[in-house]
């Protein structure tokens, strides 16, 4: 909780050093909301310490899906979430036991844009996160779903307007989860429509 | 560019920040290593250790330590309590009749520690202490201590001033560890909930343990405090979750405490207290998830006629917190004659019969109830106190015959220099 006040704390300092958009050389757009649905390759920075950790697969396809609400400013607001698969640890203890175990998780993130020059942008994203994580090996399967409260995402983005309607681009994300003291990146292309 | 520059450094500070919130867990134990002066020396026979214990003015090193500490021999190692929540754990040996001493200080609040190195000169009290024919009026330890590393850089010198009393020494108090010794979080060398801190706990001054009970998925009590499998207890790996998910075999292959310790077994813990402690009481903590007085109930009779059988003076007693834990234990044969430490009213303490009756400290001293439980043969136990102040109260005014803290040592000095 003290995290998460202190992350608060620290975004609203952080959009208070950026000055007001006075001389601003991007021209104005018109307020409009935009979905975006992305999909592509993240890695996961293993950071476990147990020898059975040892066979960690890192890399997976995750997928993002971001509602924004674009005013004529630099800065914009939306929801984000997503679902990615964190690691897969998949190990021959001994002889007698193996263990497959799984962690996705699925971030709900307050998402505050802004656009730095034409088309690209950057973002930071405090938020929720559930962690679906599973068991098997060594017994009956296990399945565990838990909630992460403080948890943070940052993500630069490329967009670039095929028509009045419809935008295809790139991002790079750098994702943390508190729970688990877990880190991920993702790079994702972008598909996204202006509603 | 500035506002893109004041972007990136603002999440650039948040990411560090970040990394910065991070538990750390370094361990600061302060060692002499391959080079201690020990490891020419020759053990102290218990004779020699008892002489040793005692109140002592500290003639230097006093701005750190306080003007007076407290000299205890546990199974293994020399301990001294400090007023304030310092504490040394020392080891000892001795060689033609001189008495060298080598280990660290620490402070309880926080991180401060320092390596501690001194000796007992032969005519300073040496030769007295290996003689062990009668007690000595003169021992005097002389060395240094350091403040960071394992440098010493500062004089230690402690005079013998009195025993402690034959009255204290005589009573049973309690003096009980948090979560088996001591707290992962107090930066210990050692994981909370452990065999090992159960092996560690006695250089605290500890005469009996609090334990934390959980039950595994498939039926086996182990040792654990949180409900969940965490990065706060254990060290990160592949599952996470709530321990009552998992089997015993899954938490012993796939878990390991935060210093690399298994999550023991309740049998397992229990044996090594009978077998290689000198631990007097045991509080076992149910934690009410899962109701685990039934698994709990065997282990506890076997172990304690392991004890018995072994002429150890061992108390083990299921702990009661809640009325929800009191109806599980009232559904168990023969209730009446299991060994329990009830927290409720001291009504329900007689509806069950437990023998210690174990209120929080926060209700004062409570001495009408006390006397009651007192009157009925019972003990009454008080927990977790860790304030130095109210340390003292409780010890001084109060009337309860233990006391569960995460610092030991600090109701150990409050304890060891009573009069009476």
């Amino acid at each position: 909780m003290k995290r998460t006040l202190l992350l608060g704390l620290l975004c609203l300092m952080a959009f208070g050093m950026i000055s007001a958009q006075n001389n601003d050389s991007i021209p104005k757009t018109r307020s409009h909301y935009t979905l975006a649905i992305g999909a592509g390759w993240s890695h996961y920075f293993s950071n476990m310490e147990l020898v059975p950790a040892r066979n960690v697969q890192k890399d997976f396809i995750g997928a993002s899906f971001r509602f924004m609400w674009e005013p004529e400013y630099r800065l914009s607001l939306g929801l984000e979430t997503g679902i990615y698969r964190i690691f897969r640890v998949d190990s021959v203890l001994t002889a007698e036991y193996t263990m497959d175990a799984r962690m996705y998780v699925v971030p709900l993130l307050l998402v505050i844009r802004m656009r730095i020059v034409d088309h690209f942008y950057l973002s930071i994203a405090p938020g929720l996160a559930m962690e679906f994580s599973s068991l098997s090996g060594l017994g009956d399967k296990i399945k565990a779903t838990q909630f992460s409260l403080a948890n943070f995402e940052g993500t630069a983005s490329y967009l670039y307007p095929l028509n009045r309607h419809f935008e295809v681009g790139g991002e790079a994300r750098f994702f943390y989860i508190g729970l688990t003291n877990d880190y991920m990146m993702s790079i994702n292309a972008v598909f996204a429509v202006r509603l | 560019m500035g506002f893109m520059k004041r972007y990136l450094f603002s999440l650039i500070f948040i990411a560090l920040l970040m990394a910065g919130c991070n538990k750390a867990k370094e361990v600061l134990v302060p060692s002499a290593g391959p080079n201690s002066l020990l490891k020419e020396t020759y053990p102290l026979p218990d004779t020699s250790r008892k002489m040793m214990d005692g109140i002592y003015t500290v003639k230097a090193g006093s701005d750190l330590f306080g003007d007076q500490v407290v000299i205890k021999w546990s199974r293994k190692k020399m301990s001294v309590f400090c007023s304030d929540g310092h504490y040394f754990v020392l080891d000892v040996g001795q060689l033609d009749s001189v008495i060298m001493i080598q280990g660290y200080w620490r402070y309880c609040y926080n991180d401060n520690t320092g390596a501690v190195s001194a000796y007992i000169a032969r005519e300073e009290g040496g030769r007295d202490i290996m003689k062990a024919d009668q007690q000595t009026g003169s021992i005097i330890i002389r060395g240094g201590y350091g403040s960071s590393g394992n440098e010493i850089n500062n004089s230690l010198l402690f005079v013998y001033q009195r025993p402690i009393a034959p009255a204290v020494l005589s009573k049973h108090f309690s003096m009980l560890a948090h979560r088996s010794g001591g707290r992962t979080s107090d930066h210990l060398p050692v994981s909370e909930n452990s065999i090992e801190m159960i092996n560690f706990t006695e250089g605290l001054g500890s005469t009996g343990i609090e334990i934390d009970v959980q039950l595994t998925s498939d039926g086996i009590p182990v040792l654990y405090h949180d409900g969940d499998i965490n990065i706060r207890l254990t060290q990160k790996g592949p599952i996470s979750g709530p321990i009552n998910d998992f089997t015993y075999i899954q938490l012993y292959y796939l878990v390991r405490l935060i210093h690399g310790e298994h999550i023991p077994r309740l049998k397992d813990a229990l044996m090594f207290v009978v077998d290689s402690t000198l631990l007097t009481d045991v509080y076992l903590d149910m934690k009410e998830k899962v109701p685990s007085v039934s698994a709990v109930v065997p282990i506890q009779k076997e172990i304690l006629q392991r004890a018995k059988d072994k002429g150890r003076d061992l108390h083990i007693y299921i702990g009661l917190p809640s009325q929800d834990a009191i109806d599980d234990f009232m559904n168990q044969p023969d209730y009446l004659n299991i060994p329990s430490l009830c927290e409720l009213s001291t009504d329900d303490v007689a509806k069950v019969n437990s023998m210690v009756w174990a209120p929080r400290w926060t209700l004062g001293t409570q001495d009408d109830q006390v006397a009651l439980i007192h009157s009925q043969g019972r003990i009454a136990w008080t927990w977790t106190l860790d304030n130095v102040n109210w340390i003292q109260e409780f010890i001084n005014n109060g009337h309860f015959d233990g006391i569960l803290t995460n610092y030991p040592f600090i109701v150990g000095y409050y304890h060891y220099t009573r009069e009476n």
